[in-house]
């Protein structure tokens, strides 16, 4: 027993400064998941030709959603994992309890959904670059390939949002499931079970919510909400990894 | 085959699927902890901010999108004449006129039938045959592309009256969508996201005719003409 006494802060601080390091293959998997997403996109993301007055359009449509998918895949199963009893042990090699051991998870996450968040949406930049350099060289381009930079910080302040929420929602099932052994196979279930239930009993309800979510456009609004839940989500696996195994 | 080729965009989804969670699994493996990851991020950062300099580099629209001019540009109400021909002035392209003898008159069309024109007829009680095209603006992805159309021509030979409608002309080009996380501050950020109706805007085209009332007019197959008066 150490005679040193140190404060929450302090712990969950050198927590995350050990994580940064051990979970680094968390950004390099990034890395890779969205040079594979880029790489997808440049088939393009759809084509139409449409014809009149002596004119036949051919158009190839290229966007991210590729990289923002494969993103929130990354954030989601990363948040899960995390949660797996083989991580919550090695989150002990350190001074730390089950509360210091979340937040600095917690931490994680949120350093990780700010990065993801930033890569995602430059990605935009460099799939616009490659397609001009490499892909259609002489064609024409459309309007939408000019990004005004207000727009960017717009973006990037609505994808770290959707990150941060994702992965709480991640985090927070991977808790759940952890509280019995059933629960990973029985959870996934539950969930579609009630989405329809919800469905059936309120008509429109599953629409509701993601209008609530995905159509606010105040900005200060959209953070509350999103943070807003992130941090309920978060509270709630802490309040439930209070119930797995005691860790002295 | 049509088995094969509808389920096979499944499969590739798929696959694509298995292999992200793999290198999403394989990121979390907590041996690597060697600075080499910092180095692939670090790369791929670098990498993504030279795209960032290029991209405001690249000669390219970097305005907002040209915006189709609002007001009216159907043409119809001038087809059907409920509206004079004056009142689309301001999409006058280009007139023909001819003088003519003859009793009668056969309108037909030579060149690409897919790129015919609507055709009002004026009666009038001039001795020529008088032809005025008009054209208003057609926008794809916020781009102008009247000027890509090829305009067409008349010909008079004997009691023929030949309208030499355009070849095709092919566009090839690329364009972009932004991504939703960029418009969620807009004002219907999921609607302008998922929205098509604003990329095209066809415009119209109309071909006027001034014939005179005593020439009798006879139309080949395909031709459709409008009276705006008899």
């Amino acid at each position: 027993m150490s005679l040193n006494r140190m404060g929450l802060g302090t712990v969950v601080a050198k927590q995350l400064q050990y994580k940064m390091k051990a979970y680094i293959g968390v950004f390099s998997s990034l890395v890779l998941v969205q040079v594979i997403a880029v790489l997808l996109s440049l088939g393009g993301n759809g084509s139409g030709s449409s014809s009149i007055y002596g004119l036949s359009i051919n158009s190839t449509l290229y966007m991210n959603v590729n990289v923002i998918a494969f993103t929130f895949m990354w954030i989601f199963i990363h948040a899960i994992m995390m949660t797996t009893k083989a991580e919550r042990e090695n989150g002990f090699s350190f001074v730390s309890n089950q509360l210091s051991n979340n937040i600095s998870n917690s931490c994680l996450l949120l350093i990780a959904s700010i990065i993801g968040g930033i890569t995602t949406i430059l990605s935009g930049y460099l799939l616009r670059v490659i397609v001009y350099f490499f892909i259609d060289v002489d064609l024409f381009i459309g309007t939408e390939f000019y990004y005004p930079p207000v727009e960017v910080l717009q973006g990037i302040i609505a994808m770290v949002s959707y990150l941060v929420f994702a992965s709480s929602i991640g985090y927070l099932l991977g808790i759940i499931t952890q509280l019995n052994r059933m629960l990973p196979v029985l959870l996934p279930i539950i969930l579609i079970g009630m989405l329809i239930a919800m469905e059936r009993a309120w008509q429109g309800a599953f629409l509701k919510i993601g209008e609530f979510y995905f159509q606010e456009t105040n900005v200060f609004l959209f953070l509350f909400k999103f943070i807003g839940t992130a941090v309920i989500c978060f509270v709630a696996a802490i309040l439930l990894s209070n119930r797995l195994e005691v860790r002295k | 085959m049509s088995v094969v080729a509808s389920v096979l965009p499944f499969i590739i989804l798929l696959i694509i699927i298995v292999a992200v969670i793999v290198v999403v699994l394989r990121g979390f493996n907590r041996v690597n902890i060697t600075r080499k990851g910092y180095w692939i991020l670090g790369g791929y950062v670098i990498v993504l901010l030279l795209s960032v300099v290029i991209y405001y580099f690249i000669p390219g629209p970097k305005e907002e999108s040209q915006q189709a001019p609002t007001g009216r540009q159907d043409l119809s109400e001038v087809l059907y004449g409920e509206l004079p021909v004056e009142s689309i002035n301001e999409y006058f392209e280009e007139e023909w006129d001819f003088s003519y003898d003859k009793d009668s008159i056969q309108i037909g069309y030579k060149g690409d039938l897919n790129n015919s024109v609507s055709i009002a007829v004026e009666r009038t009680d001039g001795n020529s045959i008088k032809a005025a095209f008009y054209q208003t603006p057609i926008y794809a992805s916020g781009i102008e592309l009247t000027e890509h159309i090829k305009p067409i021509d008349m010909q008079l030979s004997e009691d023929r009256f030949l309208i030499n409608l355009p070849e095709t002309v092919h566009l090839d080009f690329t364009s972009f969508r932004k991504e939703f996380p960029l418009l969620q501050f807009k004002d219907s950020p999921n609607e302008d996201w998922m929205g098509d109706s604003e990329r095209f805007h066809w415009g119209d085209q109309l071909l006027y005719l001034q014939i005179p009332r005593e020439i009798e007019i006879k139309t080949e197959m395909d031709v459709y003409l409008e009276y705006v008066n008899k």
